[in-house]
């Protein structure tokens, strides 16, 4: 579902711009929030004036224990990163919920939400209390018509993002196969 | 604990849309009377609002700032205006004073006795049957005026009662401004407030109902002005009298979807009778011209501005407009079907958002 940030996608920036702080807000949260952002490969080496373009599509939500952030079966809408706190991601299988993955801050999820219009694949939950940042695909949308080179940017990120996460799915795939091929 | 179990007994579902729309029906037929002054500024900055935003829009996509992109429209707009008061509105005055002083000076009574006439002699009886006397005719006839002078009265009183003309002229740019600049802040700072459990399904509402408004809204004034405007060229061209006001009529009624175009046969067909000579061509002339513009409107315009296309059943089109014209004469004749539509996608697109996101 979700993975931390790979140094493949780090690198694959399309324009090399310096990266100055941006006071988003003041207080520790906001700049908890920035930082964490800006380690993303999604956000990194952003101009100023692009993150405040950015911080309009931002929206920050606060979870409690075991509150539910998106069932699966809804319509996806967007992607969250976790700043600070856990989420807890459950697979559908028949008609038991199973956990697949427990995501820390600076881990995003759903961002295949952002490309298309498909359902939630899983449900995700938060795991005590967290504070999460939503984008979403109408906000983007705007953004792209907008801000066509910042959209395009992040748009050619997100493509790497998914590129990189399909990779690995195929690798474990052929992992699996050559597992149940040898014990065959 | 089972994530994916509705939250909502699918039990209450029918009812809840039930009570929903009696309860939006009487909220809105209760408050628009105290609320109506307000509502008039607000639905006319909505508007412009509606009609600027692809403009602002479209700067903003060739690199503009928005505060340059608004205050640019807002120049060229103040320009527009002024080309249209110094050259437009003096004509159509002038147009509508000389037409309102043929219908006063028209022999109404000598038209009825030459039917009355006319009905004797080819078809006898039918007249007697009808049994409309030369007295009554003139008591119906300054009955019907004196009905469309109250009506039209209705809206004037309407404006007049939200504010006068120059407040209105100096609120509605300002408010039409700042819904520009900071209407998408505030929304993102309304929708924030929203529990987490409705906060996607709210944005993603917002989002379709922000988008089908403004289709709406844009579709509506491009096709009364395209039909406004093939109006007034073919009138003039064929010489008929007081074309920018028939423009304008045509243009303002095809507005109201269904009836809107059968309506405008009515008082184009009364100024053709009495400013056309021979009366008979101008009346052949008027359907051959309306047709024609209702072709290239259903074949060109239509296709094209297909967003338009927010299903509200003729029905209840017909009961729209008479609630709106009870409620604020001619101008809500006009409002009333756009305000129905959008309360529709509000209902139907909240009740379809409930389910997709198992709310409900």
């Amino acid at each position: 579902m979700t993975e931390k940030h790979d140094d493949s996608i780090k690198n694959s920036t399309i324009t090399e711009v310096e990266w100055v702080p941006v006071s988003l807000t003041k207080d520790k949260r906001d700049s908890d929030m920035r930082r964490t952002l800006s380690s993303l490969p999604l956000f990194e080496n952003i101009s100023t004036r692009d993150w405040r373009e950015l911080a309009s599509l931002f929206h920050k939500r606060t979870f409690s224990d075991e509150e539910i952030i998106f069932r699966y079966g809804t319509p996806g809408l967007g992607m969250y990163i976790v700043i600070d706190g856990n989420v807890v991601i459950y697979s559908k299988e028949k008609t038991n919920d199973v956990e697949i993955a427990r995501l820390g801050p600076g881990s995003f999820f759903g961002e295949m939400s952002l490309i298309d219009e498909i359902d939630r694949s899983a449900t995700a939950v938060s795991s005590g209390n967290s504070n999460l940042i939503g984008i979403f695909r109408p906000q983007l949308k705007d953004l792209m018509y907008h801000r066509p080179r910042l959209g395009l940017i992040l748009m050619e990120r997100l493509a790497c993002i998914v590129v990189s996460r399909l990779r690995e799915a195929d690798k474990r795939l052929m992992e699996y196969r050559k597992k149940l091929n040898s014990e065959n | 604990m089972s994530l994916s179990t509705p939250i909502v007994n699918p039990m209450y579902r029918r009812l809840f849309l039930l009570i929903l729309f009696v309860i939006t029906a009487i909220t809105f037929i209760l408050i628009f009377p105290l609320i109506s002054d307000l509502l008039v500024v607000l639905v006319i900055s909505i508007v412009l609002t509606y009609v600027f935003k692809p403009c602002v829009a479209y700067l903003e996509h060739l690199g503009v700032r928005r505060v340059i992109s608004i205050t640019a429209i807002f120049v060229l707009g103040g320009v527009l205006i002024g080309i249209g008061v110094r050259f437009f509105v003096p004509t159509i005055i002038s147009e509508g004073v000389a037409l309102y002083d043929n219908i006063r000076e028209f022999d109404f009574i000598g038209i009825h006795r030459n039917f009355t006439f006319w009905l004797d002699n080819h078809l006898p009886g039918v007249s007697g049957l009808i049994a409309i006397e030369p007295d009554q005719a003139e008591i119906w006839i300054s009955r019907i005026g004196a009905g469309a002078t109250a009506f039209l009265q209705q809206s004037q009183k309407l404006i007049a009662g939200a504010m006068n003309v120059l407040a209105l002229a100096i609120v509605v740019p300002f408010m039409t401004f700042f819904l520009l600049k900071d209407g998408a802040a505030f929304t993102k700072k309304l929708i924030e407030t929203i529990p987490n459990r409705y906060f996607e399904m709210t944005l993603s509402l917002s989002y379709r109902i922000d988008r089908s408004f403004g289709n709406y809204i844009l579709s509506i004034l491009i096709e009364s002005a395209v039909i406004g405007i093939l109006t007034w060229i073919a009138f003039a061209i064929m010489g008929v009298k007081f074309a920018v006001v028939l423009g304008l009529i045509n243009g303002l009624l095809n507005s109201i979807p269904f009836f809107g175009p059968f309506i405008a046969y009515f008082p184009i067909a009364l100024v053709v009778l009495i400013t056309y000579d021979p009366p008979g061509l101008g009346l052949l002339w008027m359907l051959i011209i309306l047709t024609s513009v209702q072709v290239i409107d259903n074949v060109l315009a239509k296709p094209i501005l297909i967003s338009r296309s927010v299903n509200v059943h003729p029905a209840i089109v017909l009961l729209a407009v008479l609630i709106g014209g009870k409620l604020a004469g001619a101008i809500g004749m006009f409002i009333a079907v756009p305000v129905y539509a959008i309360i529709q996608v509000i209902i139907v697109d909240s009740y379809t958002h409930l389910k997709r996101y198992k709310i409900f």
